[in-house]
């Protein structure tokens, strides 16, 4: 089966190492639920696989909709990633993105599907300004990125929510921002009709054409080879004339474009989300790491993998009910990262076995 | 006068010590050639194991044991969520910003899930207030220095200034902190002398993680009465405090130091009647240490001091 699996001409070895970060990722959860309650763990894991059905085709639904940020937000990292970026601004960048998003959808007032559009295009920009100073301090002196955005994370989280406060779009006794009107929604187009009561709308499937966008500029363009060409060395790839500084400045700003987007889908949607007045950072920044990691940077597979995480998030939604909180879902996708680092160890593996395979087979030519 | 002193000098000891024991944390991991941007990951996990057990036995055992207890615990689990990252980092040649952010993802979120279960709530309270000593004895009465170090200050800052003076030794003065600092210098040579690079790591890991989860726990008990699954990105400033100080102890407690006036504005701004009057809006103030970490970054030279191989998987057969 392996050998089968690695002679192919396609080369499997990154969907075999995500598959082996899912399973140890999903073990590990399993190892938690064990140690925090062990008589429930067994149904914990069950719940899990099966949550995103739980009330049949109405979960399922919301599945699409949890998935667009995290699928976008996976998309940026992704995008980044691809010039050897490592954005972990997301939190920030989504929060920033999502209160333009929603300032501006509510307050320009240009009508139903005109305001919602311009709205979340502002909030796409509003994340591209977040990203910016950590890009050019990272493309100009080198500066680690890390901190950079974690820095931007935590001051973006204060003024927003400080912004948010101060702001037309803030319910005073309920702590949160207001309910945005329904005709300013994320447009549905019938798919409610065909999910009863759940919160999917189009969102999901605007992703997946930015998706196959970011697949075609990333493999079709000059500046998609110029960025790869900037990942895999920086200083080569500046010696060779690809303006180095200008790419990775690009591709900060397109990925923080992508999750502030993402930010907008979250908070102009049908699920019933609001802006905090709480100083919490939003999580779905840090989920998209997982989503694209698990997806190997790769765009068109960031929809599956920010499908699946979506689906285990939807399905920790209802693990309090067996006495986990959701947080068992974080941990797994944290797990998932972890094992990411290591797919290196497993596709040397695989390529040293697909070796092996080979050298086999030449012998019993020679026979 | 007197209590001036110790409301802002107390209070920048409060902010400075995690921040020195964590950036000491970080200088060992870096100067044996591990990258570890985990700081922050590991401070959460060793703040929650260590008011986890304030919490659980605080009426059952006596002050001074409890807080034995507590700070052992905070670095036993300080030291197995470092040499998680290490085994990463050493054995598995991960690329180790990655697992690094594995770990700050998945400490915080660990601490989430057991706090829920254990109290229900995703915060839990804590009371820190018995570990102060009200006064050294003797010392306490200097002029200036009596109020500034010697009143009122908790029992983890001493410990902490003393840890710190023994890991400066172990790190300058002693053969095992020569040839740790080898393997981020130049690991094929230490290796062609006999050095082990990996045990060398593996140790420096072990050191940084059980530091790193002692400085999150004094922070967390200094500066705080309640657990949010979070030490509020002061991992990260620790992190910058290293690259501004050049990977020097001396500098990193200067670089603390500073930090720990940012913290003390940003802290009690609304008591200091000064900056209470001036035109700024509170939340400025909240984000002054993240402001001025970036800055601080930004306009740190390129370090020539940095350990050379730092973030690069050891290979033996590489020259």
């Amino acid at each position: 089966m392996l050998k089968k699996i690695l002679m192919a001409k396609r080369d499997y070895s990154g969907v075999l190492s995500s598959l082996l970060a899912i399973f140890i990722g999903l073990l590990v959860g399993f190892l938690a639920m064990l140690v925090v309650k062990p008589s429930a763990a067994l149904s914990g894991l069950r719940l899990l696989v099966t949550g995103g059905f739980f009330n049949g085709l109405t979960t399922f639904g919301s599945v699409f909709f949890y998935a667009t940020p995290i699928v976008l937000c996976g998309l940026g990292d992704a995008f980044a990633f691809k010039a050897s970026i490592f954005n972990i601004g997301g939190p920030g960048q989504m929060h920033v993105g999502a209160l333009v998003a929603v300032w501006v959808t509510c307050n320009i007032g240009l009508g139903a599907p005109l305001s919602t559009i311009i709205g979340l295009l502002c909030g796409a920009l509003a994340g591209a300004l977040w990203a910016l100073i950590p890009a050019l301090l990272n493309a100009y002196k080198r500066v680690n990125i890390i901190i950079t955005t974690i820095m931007m994370n935590y001051i973006g989280m204060y003024l927003a929510v400080d912004i948010l406060k101060k702001s037309n779009i803030f319910d005073n006794t309920k702590n949160q921002s207001i309910n945005v009107p329904r005709d300013l929604r994320v447009a549905r187009m019938g798919l409610d009709k065909l999910f009863v009561g759940s919160a999917i709308d189009c969102g999901f499937f605007i992703a997946v054409i930015i998706a196959i966008i970011l697949w075609f500029i990333l493999e079709k363009t000059t500046f998609g080879y110029e960025i790869k060409a900037v990942g895999k060395n920086r200083d080569a790839a500046d010696y060779a004339g690809i303006d180095a500084k200008k790419t990775i400045v690009l591709s900060v700003l397109i990925s923080g474009a992508l999750i502030g987007l993402g930010g907008g889908f979250m908070y102009l949607g049908w699920a019933g989300k609001y802006l905090l007045g709480s100083n919490t950072q939003l999580s779905e920044g840090f989920t998209g790491i997982a989503v694209t990691m698990l997806a190997n940077n790769n765009p068109i597979a960031c929809i599956f993998s920010g499908f699946f995480l979506a689906y285990l998030t939807q399905s920790g939604s209802y693990m309090q009910a067996v006495g986990f909180a959701p947080e068992i879902v974080k941990v797994i996708s944290a797990v998932v990262i972890y094992c990411s680092a290591l797919s290196r160890l497993v596709s040397e593996y695989l390529r040293r076995k697909k070796l092996d395979y080979l050298g086999r087979e030449q012998k019993g030519d020679l026979r | 006068m007197n209590a001036w002193i110790r409301l802002i000098g107390g209070g920048i000891l409060l902010f400075f010590m995690p921040l020195t024991i964590g950036g000491i944390a970080d200088l060992f991991a870096e100067r044996s050639g591990v990258l570890c941007m985990c700081v922050e990951g590991i401070m959460v996990g060793g703040a929650f194991f260590g008011v986890l057990m304030i919490r659980l036995f605080a009426e059952t055992m006596g002050v001074w044991p409890l807080l034995a207890l507590s700070i052992v615990v905070s670095m036993i689990a300080g030291l197995v969520i470092g040499l998680l990252h290490g085994f990463a980092a050493i054995h598995l040649k991960a690329e180790q910003n990655i697992s690094s952010t594995a770990i700050n993802n998945f400490v915080p979120a660990l601490t989430m899930l057991i706090s829920k279960s254990v109290f229900g709530t995703d915060n839990f309270t804590y009371s820190s207030n018995k570990f102060i000593i009200p006064k050294v004895p003797v010392l306490g009465d200097i002029p200036v220095i009596g109020p500034l170090f010697f009143q009122g200050a908790y029992a983890t800052t001493y410990i902490g200034i003393v840890l710190v003076i023994i890991l400066w030794f172990i790190l300058y003065k002693t053969r095992f902190g020569l040839q740790l600092r080898s393997t981020g210098e130049n690991p094929q040579a230490s290796d062609s002398v006999g050095i082990s690079v990996y045990q060398m790591r593996y140790a420096a890991m072990a050191i940084a993680g059980a530091m790193a989860g002692l400085a999150g726990f004094t922070y967390i008990l200094t500066t705080s009465y309640v657990f949010m699954g979070s030490v509020y990105g002061y991992g990260f400033l620790a992190l910058s405090i290293v690259s501004l100080g050049q990977w020097k102890p001396s500098g990193i407690m200067l670089g603390a130091l500073l930090f720990g006036a940012i913290g003390v504005i940003s802290s009690t701004y609304s008591v200091i009647p000064v900056l209470q009057n001036l035109p700024i809006p509170g939340v400025f103030y909240s984000m002054l240490p993240y402001i001025i970490t970036l800055i601080v970054v930004a306009v740190t030279p390129n370090a020539h001091n940095a350990p050379a191989v730092c973030g690069e998987p050891y290979d033996k057969s590489k020259r």
